[in-house]
């Protein structure tokens, strides 16, 4: 009975239906083979999004979405690559910082690709790096985005289990940090060997210039971070907090935004945010039948089943979650699967922050990979390159995130430290 | 028709957006500025996210906003993924019908209640599920007969 609903959802997926109808549709086809109300339909969609945490979604896409028509990332850019500039490599180098630092304002790995990667990929090629490696970093630097904070996926878990966002932001913080200190020795590495240019060290002046111009843009992230966890405001509050600063950093500071402008973003955003919110609705109703026929305990059962080993049993989530992550979208597979594999983690002995690090960066790591690497396709129309050449250009990043993946799997430290010290 | 149709609904989506912002703003400056902070502003706040997600889910049809795995869709012939096209926005009618339709006798259950601190009928906040089933369809809809049009 419940093979229903994963085989009509496997099939409508892979006919191209969107993922939130492939969801909805299964789940409707379920219900009209068991006896189960169809009211349930409403009643589920509307549960999965009266959420006041969801709220902070459109905040902080807004945000990001406001900072970028501020003129940000171009200030961004500059300011990485004065600081790196002058390594050989510089301005992959950049690239790279320029997602960290961007991955503070956006929350999303598919934004920060195109915005940064409109600007990188076209100056990278200018200078001679090829373009099939200046996709690469452009891609996979921008998956952590969604690992520094604010990140989207972070908000999702926290929502699915009444985790706190607060701690599952700052837990972000080290993983985020030791991703892209890997990405950038990789960088630096592929640069020495294939004689990438440097540029020269620019003067101090333009650096602490360029410096002030970023300022305003690194302010809104810690105004988020410690407005959260200071206690200052809840997650949802700090992210239209974000909101207003941004109409104010850029109308009166960068003076880029226009007021006229301001509708047509706010629009963008609201339908960005409404195709998500569709998504969670019927993930939730999926996520319903799915307890209703007990299917988490089932999977639990079975995995335990196999290993009661810690070690092994995150060994075979780490490996299932990779191979789901490219395949799907990473907000819809954190719907369907976190509550189910939580409770298997939580039962050898893993620390549920944790644990939604360990997931996030799995599903993350997939945005990179083929077949539904999205950040691939972006970086690929934007590059005019093919998939397969970024893929490959693309594998010693994806082997340094790997590491890290694993670093962060079986060093509890890595995402708990940072936590315990603001919250205990 | 349609232009004003997408006009007001673009409207009512950013309206209800900006009074979002402003409510939780409000929160925020009320705790810390007022001696009182007023207990409504979470409730309405998330009243008018519902309806900016309802009103902006049939928008989000038109822009093909829905993210999906489009690997086999792109082996097809142009005249096939037209076809296919018009399946699954087929598919998407069905499903948000269903929703239009029982959300109806979901709404009648639900104005038994009244909101929490508002004391708004909890009917006009189910409704927006009417109108999400409703909009979504008819931009689906709208979509299939873009692509008839097309391929004449």
């Amino acid at each position: 009975m419940i093979l229903i609903l994963f085989i009509v959802f496997l099939l409508l997926l892979l006919l191209g239906i969107p993922i939130a109808f492939s969801l909805g549709l299964s789940a409707f086809v379920y219900i009209l083979f068991s006896d189960l109300p169809l009211i349930v339909i409403p009643q589920k969609m509307y549960a999965g999004i009266d959420v006041f945490v969801l709220l902070s979604i459109p905040g902080f896409i807004l945000a990001g979405n406001l900072m970028n028509a501020s003129g940000i990332t171009g200030r961004i850019i500059a300011f990485c690559n004065a600081i790196l500039g002058h390594i050989r490599g510089g301005l992959g180098l950049a690239n790279v910082g320029a997602s960290m630092l961007f991955g503070g304002i956006s929350g999303t790995a598919i934004a920060d690709t195109a915005s940064i990667g409109s600007v990188m990929i076209p100056a990278m090629e200018k200078e001679g790096y090829d373009t099939d490696f200046s996709c690469a970093v452009t891609a996979t630097s921008s998956t952590i985005g969604p690992i520094i904070p604010p990140s989207l996926p972070m908000i999702i878990a926290a929502t699915l289990t009444g985790l706190s966002v607060g701690k599952l932001f700052i837990a972000g913080i080290i993983p985020g940090l030791l991703l892209g200190m890997g990405l950038m020795l990789v960088t630096y590495i592929i640069s020495v060997k294939r004689k990438y240019p440097k540029n020269k060290r620019v003067p101090f002046l333009t650096m602490a210039k360029s410096f002030y111009q970023a300022f305003w843009a690194i302010m809104m992230t810690l105004l988020i971070l410690f407005g959260i966890i200071g206690g200052v405001f809840t997650p949802t509050e700090a992210s239209i907090v974000a909101v207003v600063y941004a109409i104010l950093i850029g109308l009166l500071v960068y003076r880029e935004l226009k007021v006229g402008m301001l509708p047509k973003i706010i629009l963008e955003s609201a339908k960005m945010t409404a195709s998500l919110m569709v998504l969670v609705g019927f993930a939730n109703l999926f996520a319903w039948i799915m307890t209703v026929e007990e299917i988490p305990q089932l999977i639990a059962e079975s995995l335990l089943n196999l290993t009661q080993n810690k070690f092994m049993i995150l060994l075979m989530i780490n490996i299932l979650l990779l191979f789901v992550g490219a395949f799907m979208e990473t907000i819809a597979a954190l719907l369907i699967l976190f509550p189910v594999l939580l409770g298997v983690a939580l039962h050898v002995g893993v620390d549920p922050i944790q644990f939604a690090m360990i997931m996030v960066m799995n599903l993350v790591i997939g945005l990179t990979t083929p077949p539904v690497g999205v950040c691939l396709f972006v970086a690929s129309s934007i590059g005019k390159i093919s998939l397969e050449k970024i893929s490959r250009a693309g594998l010693p990043f994806l082997l340094v995130s790997l590491f890290v993946l694993l670093l962060v799997t079986y060093v509890p430290e890595i995402s708990l430290y940072l936590p315990s010290l603001f919250y205990e | 028709m349609k232009q004003t149709l997408d006009k007001t609904l673009e409207w009512a989506v950013v309206i209800s957006f900006i009074l979002m912002i402003v409510t939780v703003m409000i929160q925020v400056v009320a705790r810390y500025a007022l001696p009182w902070s007023p207990h409504w502003t979470e409730e309405l706040a998330r009243f008018c996210f519902i309806y900016m997600v309802s009103l902006g889910a049939g928008l989000a049809i038109k822009d093909r906003a829905y993210v999906n795995v489009s690997s086999l869709l792109d082996r097809f012939s142009p005249k096939a993924k037209i076809l296919m096209d018009n399946l699954i926005l087929s598919a998407i009618i069905l499903l948000m019908g269903t929703m239009f339709i029982y959300s109806i006798p979901l709404v009648k259950i639900v104005t038994l209640q009244d909101s929490a601190s508002l004391k708004i009928n909890m009917g006009f906040i189910y409704f927006s599920m009417t109108c999400m089933g409703f909009l979504v369809m008819l931009y689906a809809a709208f979509e299939i007969f873009l692509n008839l049009k097309k391929s004449q």
